[in-house]
């Protein structure tokens, strides 16, 4: 086991080393840098949102489809409100105050009622949820180019000679942070144990007594957190749109198929690698056009690696 | 053949419908609606390939339109750069969006649910942004060396030149689609399709070649796209990176879902809610987003309580009808019973089946390992069964389903062989012993209650290549032997417990069984469903020639039945042997029976 283990990991470098090497040989170091930067960026941007649709995942069995339309809703009204006066703290707070409100009423209200469906059934109810929220927040903002600034995009910091904005290294901290606060969470209190428990069997934890209903709600709470501020940096960082926005769970599937819905390093890991690898391949002339297709062709050869071998014969419940 | 072309209620209003579609609506739309009418019938066609592999596979498939749009681009391509006729071209696109289909079904034979989705959005969003990249044809610097705007203006059929007789024209090729969706359901492949959604395990020990199957099912719902693809493209006559978009696909499945994905009138509904719902919001002054809302609201509503959507509830809506004004109750919901063997002829119950059944050979075991990571499952297992009735017994755990899943080919060998006659089992597939007269029931019944009984059990015979005629009578044998005769017709998810039972046996002993395996029969039964159906067991071989392993808890029922019996105990072999023998055995009531003193 140890042995498959260290050869995978090998396997990732070496892959990663040959990917960043075949595409920015003949680049100065300087401009492989600034891509290399701006692609962790990105990459903590669709590790966030995957990080958010496994923590929920685990917990309450539902794949959330609508974590992108949330962060949608509270960036908007976040633009909203900075429009309208009001102090920007506050106006950050809102979005994701409104994100968790959106989440949280969808977990206490709908979720509960399919509570014993199969997995793709929920994820299918989310579908409709976020259609819902994408139509309300297309219908409110009609598509005009928008732009939220936060202060920290002014602000430059010096690393290795190259200048990153203060945006970028937050959320590239926020995406390591948020694993590790999510790994002691899940470790150290006894919320983390019955989410745990309830990840691992649904209904033995129920008779045992895990107060289902509760930790669920926790973890939608936790999910809305991160997918309003998932929205708020994606809006400063990439493009203020409703749909874009909403439709950034798919990269965000992609970075959590890559850590198999479950584990969250390598979620993070998974998403940081198709920010990059996506951002590089900005450098080639050839497959400039095929940017935004990496990361699905990255999440589909993952997911097919993890298969290999096995016979797919029986399901769980067989 | 009658069976085939047989109409149903719901049948005879589609076709109506269709009528009244072709004849009237195309001359009385305004020239705003006929395009909308087109597009809304092309949508049609593609929600009913997604639709009819959510409803029958249970798959969920989310490229619909990536494949639509690669279908259009094909064709409009085709149309500049060459002189073909446009039905040519058509097909031309429908077989390209074919063979994508079949590339899409490669994860599918490995991956399910959840990830087949995740797999297929993915790809979709891949095809999105390599016609996006790639702008061909209108735009760009054009592809296979034509350049777009320089060919000739783009031809539509000879036939239909206007927007009106354009219109008539794609309902004709939508209604003969979906005339071919129809007719798979009640032919072979609908039959493996609903054991395969049922379970992969037990379509492959019916003889269901799966990975065919799903392929098929694949091409066939990637070929519609791409004729509805290239329809559309025929309608608008120009194409950009904003008229096929990856994030639609989700749309087409949600609104195959809303619409009700079991029926024809669903795919309708969902057709219409795409393209008319936001043309009359625009009519209205609203603006078109709002669809987004009324779709998803659809979406949620139709998940929680309505699980066969709109089309579902007029269904029944109208049957509820009928019901009141004293005509003929439909059947569940509208559903429609396809082709089955005819009820049965009991008089026949001793005739042996002449294709090759029966085994005149013992049933030999050598060797047999199996290894789960570091849990030895069998451990060097041997046994040769020579008698009619062999029981396998052993605590839970001890290896039986293990056993069984050996025969049935779904689990590897670290080392041993199989071998019945001359026959070595373990150098078929798994669905190739079910062909050659391998049969097994599962522990829960693995029967596909959207197909009637008489259908359940000819999935068995499909592979065979019998005559229709043939294949009809032995169903109906098969099911006068276990006295289902009656209930051929009836909806397999109508049964109860004990019947479908019996449904699981007359699969095991259709069409020329050789070795008949089952695991826990007699689990869940009264005492007097476990008297007959060890009666129906001891009959099978005198009737059909096959030899039947059994592994029960029932002590008594083992000991009633089998004169051979092999007790397994955490994968190791403790005694083989005549069952009385067996059963008095130290050892074996030390691990089995529960006395603790050896």
């Amino acid at each position: 086991m140890t042995q498959t283990k260290t050869f995978n990991w090998l396997l990732y470098l070496v892959l990663m080393a040959a990917i960043v090497a075949a595409l920015g040989w003949d680049k100065p170091g300087k401009i492989l840098g600034l891509f290399f930067v701006s692609g962790l960026a990105v990459g903590s941007l669709y590790a966030l949102g995957g990080i958010g649709m496994v923590v929920l995942y685990r917990a309450t069995g539902v794949l959330n489809f609508a974590n992108g339309a949330a962060g949608a809703a509270g960036a908007m009204t976040a633009w909203q409100l900075v429009e309208w006066g009001l102090w920007p703290p506050l106006a950050w707070l809102a979005c994701i105050g409104l994100a968790v409100a959106i989440l949280l009423g969808y977990g206490r209200l709908i979720a509960p009622r399919l509570a014993w469906r199969e997995p793709v059934v929920k994820a299918v109810a989310t579908l409709g949820f976020a259609l819902i929220i994408l139509g309300v927040v297309s219908y409110l903002w009609i598509d005009d180019p928008r732009k939220l600034s936060l202060p920290t995009d002014k602000i430059g910091i010096q690393l290795l000679g190259l200048r990153v904005t203060a945006t970028r290294l937050i959320v590239f901290l926020a995406s390591l942070g948020i694993v590790a606060g999510i790994y002691l969470y899940l470790t150290r209190t006894l919320v983390g144990l019955q989410m745990r428990s309830l990840a691992n069997n649904r209904s033995l934890s129920a008779l045992i007594g895990i107060p289902i209903l509760r930790v669920e709600t926790i973890a939608w709470g936790i999910s809305g957190v991160i997918a309003g501020f998932t929205g708020l940096m994606f809006g400063d960082l990439i493009r203020l749109e409703p749909t874009v926005i909403t439709f950034m769970v798919i990269p965000s599937i992609a970075a959590a198929v890559c850590g198999r819905l479950e584990n969250l390093a390598l979620v993070l890991l998974g998403g940081l690698s198709m920010g990059v690898i996506e951002s590089l391949l900005t450098l080639s002339p050839v497959l400039k056009g095929a940017r935004p297709i990496a990361p699905f062709v990255i999440a589909a050869i993952v997911l097919l690696w993890y298969q290999r071998g096995t016979r797919l014969t029986f399901d769980s419940k067989d | 053949m009658r069976r085939l072309f047989r109409t149903t209620p719901s049948g005879r209003i589609g076709l109506l419908f269709a009528l009244f579609a072709l004849l009237v609506v195309p001359s009385v739309a305004g020239n705003q609606w006929l395009n909308i009418f087109t597009s809304t019938a092309c949508f049609a066609l593609a929600v009913a390939g997604v639709a009819f592999m959510y409803a029958r596979l249970g798959m969920v498939s989310l490229t619909q339109v990536g494949l639509m749009g690669v279908g259009g681009w094909v064709l409009l391509r085709l149309n500049h750069g060459t002189t073909l006729p446009f039905e040519a071209n058509l097909i031309a696109a429908g077989a390209v969006t074919m063979v994508l289909g079949m590339i899409l079904a490669l994860p599918a034979l490995r991956l399910r649910g959840l990830y087949l989705a995740l797999v297929t959005l993915m790809a979709a969003g891949g095809i999105e942004i390599v016609l996006a990249t790639f702008q061909f044809p209108n735009g760009g610097a054009g592809f296979w060396g034509v350049q777009t705007g320089s060919g000739e203006p783009f031809r539509r059929p000879a036939i239909a030149q206007t927007d009106e007789s354009y219109l008539r024209y794609t309902l004709f090729v939508v209604v003969l689609g979906f005339l071919l969706i129809e007719l798979h359901r009640r032919l072979a492949p609908g039959r493996a399709w609903a054991l395969i959604r049922r379970s992969e395990a037990a379509a492959m020990s019916a003889g269901v070649n799966v990975t065919l199957y799903k392929t098929w099912a694949f091409a066939l719902s990637g070929l519609l796209a791409g004729i509805a693809g290239g329809l559309l493209a025929g309608s608008l006559g120009l194409l950009d990176g904003g008229t096929f978009r990856a994030s639609e696909s989700v749309l087409v499945y949600a609104l195959a879902v809303v619409g009700g994905a079991n029926f024809w009138l669903g795919a309708v509904i969902a057709a219409a809610l795409f393209r008319i719902l936001p043309a009359l919001l625009n009519n209205w002054g609203l603006d078109a987003d709002l669809s987004f809302v009324i779709f998803g609201a659809g979406l949620l509503h139709a998940v929680i309580t309505a699980p066969n959507g709109i089309a579902g509830q007029v269904m029944d809506l109208a049957a509820g009808l009928r019901a009141r004004l004293g005509w003929r109750p439909a059947g569940p919901a509208g559903a429609v019973a396809g082709e089955t063997g005819a009820a049965g002829e009991p008089g026949a119950a001793v005739r042996r089946f002449d294709a090759a059944g029966g085994l005149d050979a013992p049933i030999e075991i050598r060797d047999l390992t199996v290894r789960f990571g570091g849990v030895l499952a069998l451990d060097r297992v041997e046994a040769v069964f020579t008698r009619p009735v062999s029981g396998i017994i052993g605590p839970n755990g001890a290896g039986k389903t293990t056993l069984m899943n050996v025969f049935s080919g779904f689990v590897k060998t670290e080392s041993g062989s199989i071998r019945a006659g001359d026959t070595d089992l373990m150098r078929l597939p798994a669905h190739r012993r079910g062909l050659w007269g391998l049969r097994r029931s599962f522990q829960r019944e693995e029967i596909a209650d959207d197909l009637s009984v008489g259908q359940n059990v000819a999935v068995q015979l499909d592979g065979l290549g019998l005559a229709p005629g043939v294949r009809q009578a032995e169903v109906a044998r098969a099911l006068a032997m276990v006295g289902l005769a009656a209930q051929a017709e009836l909806p397999a998810g109508a049964l109860n417990s004990y019947q479908r039972r019996l449904v699981d046996i007359a699969k095991c002993v259709v069409g020329g069984p050789k070795i008949i395996m089952f695991d826990e029969p007699a689990g869940g039964l009264s005492t007097e469903e476990t008297r007959a159906l060890g009666d129906l067991i001891l009959q099978i071989h005198a009737r059909t020639g096959a030899m039947t392993l059994v592994i029960d808890h029932d002590v008594d029922l083992i000991a009633r039945i089998c004169e051979e019996t092999l007790v397994l105990d955490f994968g190791k072999q403790i005694a083989f042997g005549r069952t009385a023998r067996v059963l008095a055995d130290p050892k074996v009531r030390a691990a089995y029976l529960g006395l603790e003193e050896v």
